[in-house]
């Protein structure tokens, strides 16, 4: 066949493509017979009723000099790592407030940090397009500098994510600016597979999130600048098992639901959504109103240990919508609690029992919020 | 010489297009098998009466009102002196 015959061919599978991609979109919609609230509703659910104190700021880590981009808790409760602008690291055991290490970064441009299953590690990546493994066990010098015990390089663009499979001390799964995820050996240094890229359907943008399934290790999902969330099988790299359409922003932030079969999506568009893995719906939307038309960025996510609560970071100063995510509703700022953060909360996570919620900030500190009320247990 | 490297180019940017093809086309058939996937799956209801079922059979620590049982450890944060008085130096 000669390259024009073939371009032909090309154009015409393009068009046969486009024509599926639209038949998949309509045919979805009439499965849409309702969302997550509606149901709800219908059900005779009614929206959480928090009290003014039942949700309180009980910690104030300060110690950071700069912006705080990312944080991560271990899996054993009670330590996070923190990662700013500040070029450290910062290792707390946040029941206490202490801080057991603070690790001056080869490279200061920091955008994620994680830490490994058995809490001995941590990682970091960022502008330098490499993602940096430290011993908590080595010693400092006097300056903070930590040798770096390994150097996952190979991405062609700024590391913007990182986290270790869960259970697995030895494989972390990064995204990245080149478009791309990758599974690594952290042992050899060497990558086990890439997601996406030049020669694999995938992203077509910057990835800006990974999260990867607490109930199946072999599963995890990314957010795009393409506006799609994809979900991954490690085990079969070579195209996404599905795509989520529905944002009209970047996807900046990606989280799984608790059971490991949903998972969240926080955009620029200004809205959370929630997905379902096995149909491919998306089941709810979760947007503001007011603050220019619910179109605040969207910085982070992090769900309770039931689900029941979203919590949403914004790109302005300090508001944290904690979303009723059966109700679709908002029920609480945490921007407007008393001790609230001064600037934007760029960072969310939740403690390994779901006590905690760690919130890292533009106003260089983190805060630890808890429930202090007077709680119901059936 | 001149036609030689036209061939040559020719040559790789056939090997492209078809390799583009093959993506394209591999496609069209991972597309079809959604399509036809799509024509057997629930409609949005039956998985919300699963995740309604999925959110209120959890304990919740951060709920005023959840499903139990409860775990003392959820209340640590609140142990001791208020606030923590931990280590407040920055880090220079």
């Amino acid at each position: 066949m000669s390259v024009s015959e073939l371009k032909e061919r090309h154009a015409v599978a393009t068009e046969t493509v486009n024509n599926l991609r639209d038949r998949l979109r309509q045919r979805r919609l009439q499965l849409l017979d309702t969302d997550v609230a509606k149901y709800s509703v219908a059900q005779g659910r009614s929206p959480v009723k928090f009290g003014a104190t039942d949700l309180v700021c009980c910690r104030t880590l300060l110690g950071h000099t700069g912006k705080v981009y990312s944080l991560d808790w271990t899996p054993e409760r009670n330590r996070i790592v923190s990662a700013s602008q500040d070029g450290r690291l910062i290792v707390w055991n946040a029941l206490t407030s202490q801080k057991t290490h603070a690790i001056k970064l080869p490279c200061a441009w920091v955008m994620t940090c994680a830490f490994s299953p058995n809490g001995q590690t941590v990682a970091c990546g960022g502008l330098d397009s490499v993602c940096s493994i430290f011993s908590l066990s080595s010693t400092a010098d006097k300056d903070g500098t930590v040798p770096v015990s390994r150097i996952l390089s190979g991405h062609r663009g700024y590391v913007s994510c990182c986290q270790y499979v869960p259970n697995e001390d030895t494989h972390l799964i990064t995204s990245s600016g080149d478009q791309t995820c990758v599974l690594w050996d952290v042992t050899t240094g060497l990558k086990t597979s890439v997601f996406g890229g030049e020669f694999q359907s995938g992203h077509t943008a910057d990835v800006l999130s990974v999260s990867i399934s607490g109930s199946n290790p072999n599963w995890f999902v990314s957010g795009s600048c393409d506006t799609t969330a994809c979900l991954w099988d490690t085990r079969a790299a070579s195209r996404a098992v599905r795509t989520f359409h529905g944002h009209q922003g970047d996807v900046n932030t990606v989280k799984f639901f608790p059971d490991g079969y949903r998972f969240g999506t926080g955009s620029d568009d200004g809205t959370c959504r929630l997905y379902d893995l096995r149909t491919g719906h998306q089941l709810q939307v979760y947007q503001a109103h007011g603050d220019g038309g619910g179109k605040l960025p969207v910085t982070s996510i992090a769900f309770s240990a039931s689900g029941r609560l979203l919590f949403a970071g914004y790109a302005n100063n300090s508001t944290c919508y904690v979303w009723d995510t059966l109700l679709g509703e908002v029920v609480l700022d945490l921007g407007e609690l008393q001790d609230s953060h001064k600037n934007r909360i760029s960072c969310l996570g939740m403690s390994a029992d779901g006590s905690a919620l760690c919130t890292g900030s533009w106003d260089s500190n983190l805060k630890i919020w808890a429930f202090g009320g007077h709680r119901r247990v059936t | 010489m001149e036609e030689e490297g036209a061939s040559v180019g020719d040559a790789r940017g056939k090997h492209r297009i078809l390799a583009e093809l093959g993506r394209v086309e591999q496609e069209v058939k991972f597309l079809e098998k959604e399509l036809e996937e799509l024509g057997q799956t629930d409609i949005v209801s039956t998985v919300c009466e699963e995740l309604l079922c999925v959110i209120e059979k959890a304990p919740d620590p951060l709920l005023p009102l959840t499903k139990g049982p409860f775990n003392l450890a959820w209340d640590r944060w609140f142990e001791g002196p208020n606030g923590g008085e931990g280590c407040r130096c920055y880090i220079l």
